[in-house]
Formats: C-alpha cells, structure tokens, sequence
C-alpha cells in the first residue's frame, strides 16, 4: 500500500476540495486503510457534535417519493412536516390499509442511542390500545432514523378545532376523550411529555385521540439539550424554526417542572392537558409571558389570566382546571383518572344503583335505568356464563371439600377464600355487565369488545382455579390464599384491554388456542396449589396437543408452565430445557411478556441450582433488558421476581451487599405495588431477613422473620401448616441473638402445624427436628433430645439417601448428644461415621467434613487424647479456612477448643492467641454482643487466669457474663455457669481487691445453672462444688 | 490594531506579495478589496481580543494561494480561521489562549475512546508540534492553509500523531479488527445476544466474518465510515463527490448484502432447529442496523 497521504491532502478531500482524479487516487488509499479512515473522522468530527463546524452542517434530507418504500409500506403522498420529521400517506400491502407513516432522524453524536430510545418507546407505544389514542401499527428502523406506522386518522387537529370557539359542553367532551387517551398510557407507564392541542386528533367519526408520545420531547431533548433554557429566550407566539429546520414546541403548555429540566410524569401531562383545556373553554392561555423566566415565574405565582371572553362553564370544570394548573404536581390531582372524574358531572344515579346492587341484582337494576328489555337479556345471558366458574353448586362443593379434609385451618381459609371469590364474581359480574351494555354504543363498542374478550379470558382461569377447589387436599387447603391471589386483575380488562390480554391467534386458529390455554388454566392451578406431578401430566399432553398447530405464543406459555412444573419437582436439566424452548417461542413470537416470565426461571435453574453463574449474569441482563422493555410498572409481579431471584442468587454467592441492595429495592417495589395481599412482600422479607444474618446483623434478621411470619399468618391463616418455614425462620433468627425460649417456642410451633397435617414425614419436619433437637440438648433433656435427633436423620436418611449432609448434621447432634450423657467412645464412634459419610458423598477434601471434625476434636479433647484432639481442629480450622478466608465466622468453632487443647496441654500463650484470633472474628461477623464474642471472651480470660493474670481475666469474663444473661435466664446454662465459675475465680485470685464476697455469690449462682443443666453440667459442677468446699472455709 | 480604510488597500497589498502569474489571477477577482475586507471583518468578528494587523493577515495569505487557484481557495476560505492560524504563528499569547479554547477543547472528543492519559500526550505533542517553531522553522501550524476548517485539519493532524505514538508505545490499538471486535459487538449493550449460547454466538461471528470479507473495499470502507465513524450521507456524498442519493444507495447496498450474507450463513447451518434459527435470525434482522458500527470497527 502507498504510504497514507499529507494531512492537507486529507483536509482537502474532507472539505470536497480535491480534483476527481486526486480524490479517486486518495480514496483508493483510503478504502483500504482503516488508520486512514479513523483520521479523516477525527478532521471530520464526525463522532461529534458539540464542535462548532459540525454543527452547521446538518439538514434535512429530501422527502419519499411516490412508490418509494418503508419496511413494507408504500409511500403515496407527503401529508405534512411535523415537529418531529416528515408524515407520508402510505398503503400497508400485506394487510391492504392505509397507515400515517412518520419518518423521524434523529441526528447527532448519539444518534444510535437515541434511535434506541426512540423505538424502546414507540414499541411501548405500540402495545398500547386504546380508542383515544391514535394506534401504533409498526415501528422500525429505516436508513439512520426510524419509522412509525400509525393509523390514518383523517379529521383535524383539536388547535384547528379550537377555533373558532366551541360550547363548554363539546369542549368538555373532547377534552375528557382526550384525557382517557392519557390516562390508558399513564396506566401503561407512558407519559406523553409534549400533550398540546396540535398532539390531539379528532377524527371524522368523532373519536378523539392522541397522539406522538413522548417522542417529540425525546427528539428535542437530545438536540437541544439546554435543559435549563436560556430564561431571557423570547417565547414565539406558535414554534419557531430550529437550526434543524424542526419546529421545536412553543413551551407555553410544558410544565413548570419541565421548563426546570426536571423529569416528566403524569401529573406533567395534567398540567399541559390543562393548559389546553383552559385556552379552548376561556380563549386564551392561562400564563403569560415574554421570555421564559416571565412565563415561569407567571406560573409559579399562579398569575392565571382571566377568560378572554364570557364563559358559561360551571364553577367545578373551572376549579378541577386551575387545579391542573397549579406549579407543584403535588398540588394537582394525583392522576389524570382523579382529574377526569372531577371534570365528568357526578353521575350519581348510576354510581349510587352500581354500588348498591347485590350480585344478582346489578343487571335489574340497570334495566331501571334505562336498557332496554331485549339487551338486558341478552346481556344476560352473557352475564351468566360466570356459573362456570363460581355457581352457587360449586361454591357448596368447594366448601364440603375444604371441611372434609378434617384440618384445623380449613374452616377460616375457607372464610378467608370465599370471601375473595365472591368477590371477585361480583366484580366480574358488574364489569362483564358494562361492557356488554357498551357495546351497544357505537362509540365505546370497540374497547368494550376488548374488555369483554378480556374478562372471559379471566373467567377460564378463575374456572380453572374453582374447579381444582373442588377436588381439595390439605395441600390445596394450605394454598388457597395463592390460588385466589394468583387471579388476575380485573380492573386491567376495563382500563386497558389491549394491554391486559395475551397476544391473540388469528381467527381460523381462534378456537383451538383457546382450549389449549384452557387447560393451560388447569395445569397452572394445579402448580398453585403444589400438586405438581399433576400440573406436569397436563402440560406433557398440552405439548403433544399443540404439536402442528402454528401458534408461538402459545407454545411459548405452555413450555414456561411445564418448565416451572419441572423446576418444582427437582427436575433441573429437563427445566432448565424447557425453560430455554420457552425462551425461544417466546422471542420467537415476540412476546416479551413470556420470555421475561422464562427468563425468571432460568436465573434460578441456570444459577441457584446449577452454579453455572457466567450464564446466570447473561441471563439477567437479558431479563433486564426484557423487564425494561415491558415496563416495570406494568407487571409488578416480574419486576418483583426478578429482584427476588437475584437477592437470592447474590445471597447464595455470597455477595450480601449486593443481595441486600436487591432485597430492599425488591422490599420497596413489592410494597408500593403488590399491595398488602401479596405473598412476595413477605417472601422478600425472609429472604432479606436471611441476607441479615448472613451479615451478623442478627437483630435486624429476628425482626424481619417476625414481621414474614405476622404477615404470612394474616393472608393464609394462622393455622396454615405452610407457616412451618417461617416459624423455622424466626427461631434460628433467635437463637443467633441468643433468645433461646422464643426460639424453642417458635419450633414447637412449627412442629406442631406439621404434624398436624397429614402428609408424611417431610425433610421440612426433620429440619425442624433437627434444630429442635439442639435447643432441648442445650436444656438438658437429653432422651427428648435424642428422641428428635434420631427421627430427623431417619426422615433425611429416607429423602435423601445415607451420605447426604442433612445425615450428617442430624450424627453431629447425636454425638453431641452421647457425649453429654457420657458416652464418649459411642459419641466417638458416631463422629467418625459422620466424618466418614460426607467424605464418601462429597470428597476426602470437602469443606463441609470441618463439622464432624471439629466435633470429634472435642471428643478428643474431654478423653484426654490431646494429640488427636489438635490434629482434628486443626484439620478443621484449615478446611474452613479454605472456603470462607482466615476470618470467616466458623472458623471460631475450632478455634475455641483449640484454645481449650493448649490450655489442657499447659500452652496458656497459645491458648490465649487461639482465644483472640476468635475475639477478633466474632467482634468483626457475629457482632460484639452475640453468644458467639461471649464464648470467645470466656475463653480469653480463662487463658489469662492460667497465665495468672486475673486483673485481666475479669474485665472480659464480666461482659462475657452480662452479654449471657441479657435476655433474663441464659439459654446454655452449661456454658453461662462456667462462665460464671471463671469470674468468680478470677475475683478471688485478683492482685489488687479481691472481692471474696462477690466470688462466692458467684459460684453458688453457677453452681445453681449447671445443676439446672442436667447431665451436661455435671463434669463442670464437680469442680465448683470442689472449690466451694475448699474457699467456703475461711 | 492599524485600521485604516485606504480604498483598495488589502487588495493592493495582496497584490504587491504574489508572483506574477497570481497577479494576472487576482486581476480577474471581481471585487477583490471587499472580499478581503470581508475575510477580515469576520476574523476580527469571531477572534475580537486578537490584535493582528490586517496587513500581516494578508501576507499570510499570499503564501497559501496556490497557482492556478488562488480565485477559488480566495472564495472559500475559511478567514477567520486562518487569521486565527497566522496570529498563533506570530506567538500572540490571546491567540494561543483562543486555540486552546476553541480549537483544542473540541479536539479529545475526535479523537474517540482513547485512554485520557493517551489525549493528554496527543495534546502535548500536538501543543508543541503545531505552536512552538523549532532550528529556525516557523511554527507548523503557519502551514495551514485556510481551505477547510481550522478543527479539521488540526483533528487530523492529532489523529496522525495519536496514530504515531500508538506504534511507539504499542500500548493502544486505535482500530481494531480482529475478531474480538466481531465478538464484542455481540457481547455489549446488547443483553439479547448474551442468553445466546457459545456454539450460536461463534457461529454468528464467523457468519458475520465470513461475509465481511466477501465485500468489495468500497462496501466495507462506507459501511465502516459511515455506521462506525458516524458520517452523515451528506459528509459521504461530499467526500465522494457523489450524489447524497448516490451514496445512501450504495450503503444501503452494502448493508444489505451483508444482510442477506449473514442470514443466508445462519439458515444454512442451523437447519436442523427451526426454532433456534428463527429466534436467531430474528435477532440479527432487528439488530443488525444497530450492532453495525461494532461489527464492522
């Protein structure tokens, strides 16, 4: 290649200086020189903007011709330039219609994310159905700029219409349209941003719409982003040309908020909307001003100008109006819908018949007012299509069936249940009601055939749901509160059908989609109520069924309820399959709605139980980018999920300040959104709850399980056996802080909800023994202790085979539990099974033998084999170190009775290193005030007596001591005694004041707790009764 | 600042610094005087605190008339621009500020995504390169000759040192094109392209590469301006001397071709799983336009 051409040569050829043949001979060069081209777009500048000389070159590219084409649009005429690109009439060949086609270019530095941002928009836009907002039929990319199919309105434009002046009533009446087109994408989580009279559309027919969402405000953004606007900047009367030759919007109808720079929501498009409505009922803009400090302080001033000409408008339009107009959103309604209903004339009749009808009665008394005989009984008819699923026959049956399964709870859930369902009925009634009346009226029949279709979509589930009722377990029973949860919204299938409903067939496939989702229905109830194995003998036939018949977002559906079915049983691959097919369908089909939902599951099979963690981080930014794109807002339930699944994949990782952000950003979305009835807020609790105690911040855990528990118990009935988890919760939270009566009466509460069903024994059940178990050893019952023990490690042995880990912990606390009766070799024997069993299941290697190990050196230890003893805590000490770092929380189990082998050994030196490596752990995870920092100050200070230093001992056996008994009557009583016995030790042998009185209260009160200790004192109890005979005399 | 207004004074003054044959040229300038005075007043008007004579500006001038042109480099000069030049050339301390002010700032975001350490010594280099004259040579930038803006040339010239000081300290690559280029427009600021699996990852990659490669230099050169450095059709038009419409044809061309190659690649080999070519596919066509500029860098 020829060496790069002069850098004037370059600077000639950029500025279009160069003679044909020069310019061939460089750009031969260049086109094969990528230093080259980087150069020339360095001179060129353009990968900016913001340079002076670029900024002089943009215009407008010429318009469409005739013929030419759009993505599949044909283009026929030029029909206007807006403020936001060019508008062409064009045709749509493949469904023969014609479209408003608007082709924006957005230029500039960054002009691919801008066009990003515009079709992230307008694809939100597209979703949305609505008779007052203009209708979305495609959106795309074309050259640099993007496309927007829309529907052809042909009418005017309502600044047109303005004037000349119009009744207050036909004003009203436009406006309040208008306003319902708003308030569809504010319940969408759109706002508009740019809402003016030349935004709004009314058509031939009548029908008002919106129009240009958001998309104006976004243009204009990005190319004048002088957010706080020159103030002194005249305001031109109608818009003005920009450098761009685009219109930029006169400002007089952006709110205050907006002119600041600030952030648009609804209660920004209120007060446009009541700029516009003020200026057609009274003639002229409310503010006024010269420049747009002028008009800023009018509106901050609330300067309103009076009606430029005499207006009948009743006084409630006016004040709902000025309302709208006030400078603090927090003054104006809180939504367009409390607006509207303030400029809509109370409809009392209708309202006051509506609330006060019973179930039955809604349809008379709507003939009342007024419908006709022939529609009422058609209505209905229709109406009563809802026996399907609640009829007065089933209600009786599903009642029988919950009263026969003989479980205490059953009687309130199905209080509870009934309550929900007959209200839901009702709901339905009423709503299904309306829209049948409206679709007589020409005017609402298309959204109320919509909202129709919706709410008999909801009915199949609610069937769905009622029907398995019928057939209810005690597991059922415990679920209920899901099932009836698990009903989807109806107020969604009135305010924004087209957003409420799944994507729909085409009609020839109509009929059999539809009953493919009906039993979809059945397998997603069966999967509520955790019959799972039936659930997935649906949905395996649903797949067979649906083999041949082209429908992607069904299949879609299907895969994701038979993955999530799998996941239940434990079937990881295979989920983790179907969960990925549904993935697919679903992206396939373009249902952003099912991938998110498929994307939940796979975080959670691909990651928690997979491990694979670099595919999990995939996944999440992929169901980001998926929630991102159909609103957060607009479905709570994933945008919660997905906070959950990833609180809980950080948790599980071990990145807690990661999961704690999560959980509480999850915490806080959950609350505002799901409102109080929802499981999730509860769930997110637990799980932060767990992120806590992870933390060490144990009293924050305690108070998160107790506020899960209060919650859960409300919504599924204090009796409900499926409280055991968060009982189990509670008490291993209290236990951490060291409350042992409230921990053991959370377990014996859970213990009894469990047996109190009838399912067999669960490994939920040997969890609760287990730690149940534990706690009564420390009380000293040794033979209930074991009693426990046993039963939990022969329900794990049967669940989970005789190596699994939760075999292993039930043979620690039975060696635990030997020993304490002084059985040492047959303790021994059982440590080393355990050690045994986890290194057959999981490796010679595996952290997880630290426990056995740590065990069997205590063993050791209180036989005397001291050799064995720091051979085996050692061997411990570095597998835990192996796996949680040098500090990791522990590694204090090990080093405590390593202390206890120095000092046995007559090491004191290293018995107090070992005794402040675990000070240190403790004070940094468990905190200064748990058990754990208690046992490690006790431990400090016997090494000091050793070392004949008693001044020092005391201070530490002294917190040691208060920490033990904060809550009242210690909960290791062994331990709090020998505690006790050291101070009082230690008080006696003191240098400088012994204080022999105190010493000897203190003896006779550890005295008194190791006898109430049972077995387990015994050995230390000996000792005290020693030094009390020998100290006693004086 | 001398400011006299003898009648026809800058043009004689012009006149008295060129060589003959120019001489001839410049007596063919219809209202040579103004035009001038023109270059002056909007020089003067953009760089107010600068005190350059008149006179200086015009025997600047004369030494970057070319023979045969002077006529048509006199029409499009950008004057302010060059008496922005001529007067940092002269050392004058408010010229050398306003380079820096309205020259330099603008250069780093030319320069892309280079390390700041890196345009801190593109800007030293090109700081003394261009402003401090060396073993009797006038400072360089003396040497600019006012045909395209002042920006321009200089944004050149720091390319062609970041360019220099690359190769010296091997520490940077400006433009890559390897095939982590490739594999990096799937992995950003795309999540869809992430959940894709390894296998279908490489493959599209060496899809992609495939075809690439199969384009004439030209369709890869427009692409590669045009999606990767941002020219605008417009730019593309003037630096081919080719209509707008020409060049927005011969992109879209190019873009399609890589489109269909790319595709065509895809549903040869992914015949077996209808599904996961479909998904695939559907990303590459809604991406493609988008993903360009990454794939092609």
């Amino acid at each position: 290649m020829n060496a790069c051409p002069q850098d004037t040569t370059l600077s000639d050829l950029l500025a279009g200086l160069l003679s044909d043949e020069q310019r061939a001979d460089v750009l031969a060069h260049v086109e094969d020189c990528s230093d080259c081209q980087w150069v020339l777009a360095a001179g060129d500048g353009a990968r900016v903007l913001n340079s002076p000389s670029a900024r002089l070159t943009l215009e407008r590219p010429p318009p469409l011709a005739r013929g030419s084409t759009v993505s599949r649009f044909v283009v026929r005429e030029c029909i206007g330039a807006g403020a936001m690109g060019v508008v062409y009439a064009a045709d749509d060949p493949e469904l023969g219609r014609p479209v408003a086609l608007k082709v924006l270019r957005p230029e500039g530095r960054h002009h691919e994310e801008l066009q990003q941002r515009l079709l992230r928009e307008a694809q939100a836009l597209a979703r949305l159905s609505h008779a007052n907002v203009v209708t979305l039929y495609d959106v795309g990319t074309f050259g640099d700029g993007i496309f927007l199919a829309m529907e052809l309105v042909e009418g005017t434009t309502l600044a047109e219409w303005m004037n000349p002046p119009r009744p207050w009533r036909e004003v009203l009446r436009v406006f309040v349209e208008a306003g319902r087109g708003l308030a569809a994408a504010h319940a969408a989580g759109l706002v508009h941003r740019d809402f003016k009279p030349a935004n709004v559309l009314l058509g031939k027919d009548g029908r008002v719409r919106v129009t240009d969402f958001g998309i104006a405000r976004l243009l204009h953004q990005q190319e004048a982003p002088a957010a706080p606007t020159n103030p002194e900047a005249p305001i031109p009367a109608t818009g003005r040309l920009t450098r761009t030759g685009l219109v930029l919007g006169t400002p007089a109808y952006l709110a205050p908020e907006l002119l600041r720079g600030q952030r648009a929501d609804a209660r920004s498009d209120e007060f446009s909307f009541c700029v516009a409505l003020y200026e057609a009922l009274f003639g002229l803009r409310p503010f006024h001003g010269e420049t747009l400090r002028e008009l800023a302080q009018a509106i901050q001033q609330g300067r309103v100008r009076p009606p430029g000409r005499e207006v009948k408008a009743p006084a409630w339009v006016r004040r709902a109006v000025l309302r709208g107009l006030r400078a603090e959103p927090d003054e104006r309604f809180p939504s367009m819908d409390a607006l509207l209903a303030a400029l809509t004339p109370p409809r009392r009749m209708l309202a006051r018949v509506v609330a006060t009808a019973t179930v039955t009665g809604v349809l008379g008394a709507l003939a009342a007012y007024g419908v006709t005989h022939r529609r009422e009984a058609r209505c209905e008819q229709e109406v009563e299509k809802l026996a399907a699923a609640w009829s007065p026959e089933r209600r009786e049956r599903v009642r029988a069936a919950f009263l026969a399964t003989g479980a205490a709870f059953a009687a309130p859930a199905w209080e509870r249940l009934s309550t929900a369902l007959d209200a839901y009925a009702t709901q339905w009634r009423t709503l299904r009601a309306e829209a049948c009346v409206a679709a007589d009226d020409s005017d609402t029949a298309k959204g109320a055939w919509q909202t129709s279709a919706c709410l008999d979509a909801r009915l199949w589930q609610f069937a769905a749901v009622t029907e398995l009722l019928e057939k209810a377990d005690v597991v059922t029973v415990q679920h209920a509160h899901q099932m009836a949860t698990s009903l989807e919204g109806l107020n969604g299938c009135r305010d924004a059908p087209g957003l409420s409903a799944r994507p729909q067939p085409p009609d020839p496939l109509r009929p059999r989609v539809e009953a493919a989702r009906r039993k979809l229905a059945q397998a997603r109830a069966h999967l509520l109520s955790h019959r799972f194995k039936e659930g997935l003998a649906v949905t395996t036939a649903l797949l067979e069924d649906i083999q041949g018949l082209d429908y992607k977002p069904l299949r879609a559906e299907v895969l994701r309820a038979h993955g999530e079915l799998l996941g239940a049983l434990n079937k990881t691959k295979d989920a983790e399959e179907a969960d990925y097919q549904a993935l697919w369908a679903a992206e396939a089909a373009g249902d952003d709605e099912t991938a998110a939902r498929a994307l939940m599951e796979l975080i959670w099979v691909v990651g928690e139980e997979q491990s694979r963690f670099d595919e999990a981080e995939k996944l999440i930014r992929h169901a980001q980018a998926a929630l991102e794109r159909l609103g957060r807002e607009r479905f709570p339930d994933i945008t919660t999920d997905l906070h959950t699944r990833l609180a809980s994949l950080r948790q599980m990782q071990g990145r807690l300040a990661e999961a704690e952000k999560e959980a509480l950003q999850g915490l806080a979305f959950s609350r505002g959104r799901n409102g109080p009835d929802s499981l999730r807020t509860p769930n997110l609790l637990h799980l932060l709850g767990r992120i806590r105690s992870g933390q060490g911040r144990y009293e924050d855990s305690l108070k998160l399980h107790r506020e899960a528990l209060e919650i859960r118990g409300r919504l599924m009935g204090s009796g409900n056996p499926a409280l055991v988890t968060s009982y189990n919760r509670v008490a291993t939270a209290s236990l951490q802080v060291g409350r042992h009566t409230e921990a053991v009466s959370a377990w014996r509460k859970a213990l009894a909800l469990q047996e109190s069903t009838s399912t067999p024994e669960t490994t939920q059940l040997g969890t609760v023994l287990l730690n149940l178990g534990g706690v009564t050893r420390i009380e000293g019952r040794l033979e209930e202790a074991r009693s426990m023990t046993e039963r939990a490690r022969a329900i794990f042995e049967k669940a989970r085979g005789p190596n699994h880990l939760t075999v292993v912990f039930a043979l620690v606390e039975q060696a635990r539990i030997t020993s304490d009766a002084g059985q040492d070799a047959k303790a021994l024997a059982l440590a080393t099974d355990a050690l045994e069993r986890i290194q057959r299941s999981q490796g010679p290697d595996t952290p997880r033998a630290s426990l056995p190990l740590t065990l069997r050196g205590q063993l050791y230890l209180k036989t005397g084999r001291h050799p064995e003893a720091r051979r085996d805590l050692l061997d411990a000490l570095k597998r835990m170190e192996q796996e949680h770092g040098p500090e990791g929380g522990h590694s204090v189990s090990a080093l405590l009775p390593l202390a206890e082998v120095a000092l046995a050994t007559r090491a004191p030196k290293e018995a107090l290193a070992y005794c402040e490596r675990a000070r240190k752990v403790t004070e940094k995870v468990q905190g200064l005030e748990s058990p754990e920092a208690a046992s490690a100050l006790t431990c400090a200070g016997k090494a000091h007596l050793a070392l004949g230093a008693a001044d020092e001992a005391v201070p530490l056996l002294e917190r040691a001591r208060r920490i033990q008994n904060r809550w009242g009557e210690p909960g290791d009583k062994e331990e709090a005694g020998r505690t006790t016995f050291l101070l009082a030790r230690a008080l006696l042998e003191t240098r400088t004041a012994p204080d022999r009185k105190r010493a000897l209260e203190l003896a006779e009160e550890a005295r008194a707790r190791l006898e109430s200790a049972g077995v387990r004192g015994r050995p230390e109890l000996q000792k005290v009764l020693a030094w009390q005979r020998r100290e006693a005399k004086p | 600042m001398s400011d006299e207004r003898k009648t026809g004074a800058l043009a004689a003054l012009l006149r008295e610094h060129v060589s003959r044959e120019q001489r001839a040229e410049l007596a063919s300038v219809e209202g040579l005087e103004a035009l001038l005075r023109g270059h002056v007043e909007a020089a003067r008007a953009a760089w107010p605190s600068l005190t350059l004579p008149a006179e200086d500006y015009v025997r600047h001038l004369t030494r970057h008339l070319p023979t045969g042109k002077a006529a048509e480099v006199l029409r499009i000069l950008h004057g302010a621009d060059l008496y922005l030049a001529c007067a940092c050339a002269q050392g004058e301390p408010a010229a050398l500020r306003a380079f820096e002010q309205d020259v330099l700032r603008y250069i780093p975001a030319r320069l892309g995504a280079l390390s700041p350490s890196m345009v801190e010594e593109v800007l030293q280099v090109l700081r003394e390169r261009l402003l401090v004259g060396g073993a009797g040579a006038p400072p360089r930038i003396g040497s600019y000759a006012g045909r395209a803006p002042l920006l321009t040339w200089v944004g050149i010239v720091a390319a062609r040192i970041a360019g220099e000081l690359v190769e010296r300290n091997g520490r940077e690559l400006l433009v890559t094109e390897s095939p982590q280029v490739f594999a990096r427009m799937l992995a950003t600021a795309n999540p869809e392209h992430e959940v894709l699996r390894e296998d279908a990852r490489q493959m599209l990659v060496e899809a992609i590469q495939k075809v690439v490669a199969t384009l004439s230099a030209q369709e890869r050169a427009l692409l590669r301006l045009h999606y990767f450095h941002g020219f605008t059709m417009d730019r593309l038009a003037q630096l081919y001397g080719d209509s707008r419409s020409g060049v927005a044809r011969k992109v879209t061309q190019a873009r399609q071709l890589l489109l269909e190659g790319v595709q065509a690649e895809l549903a040869g080999q992914l015949r077996h799983d209808a599904l996961a070519v479909e998904s695939l596919l559907g990303l590459v066509r809604s991406q493609l336009d988008i993903s360009l500029h990454r794939m092609l860098g």
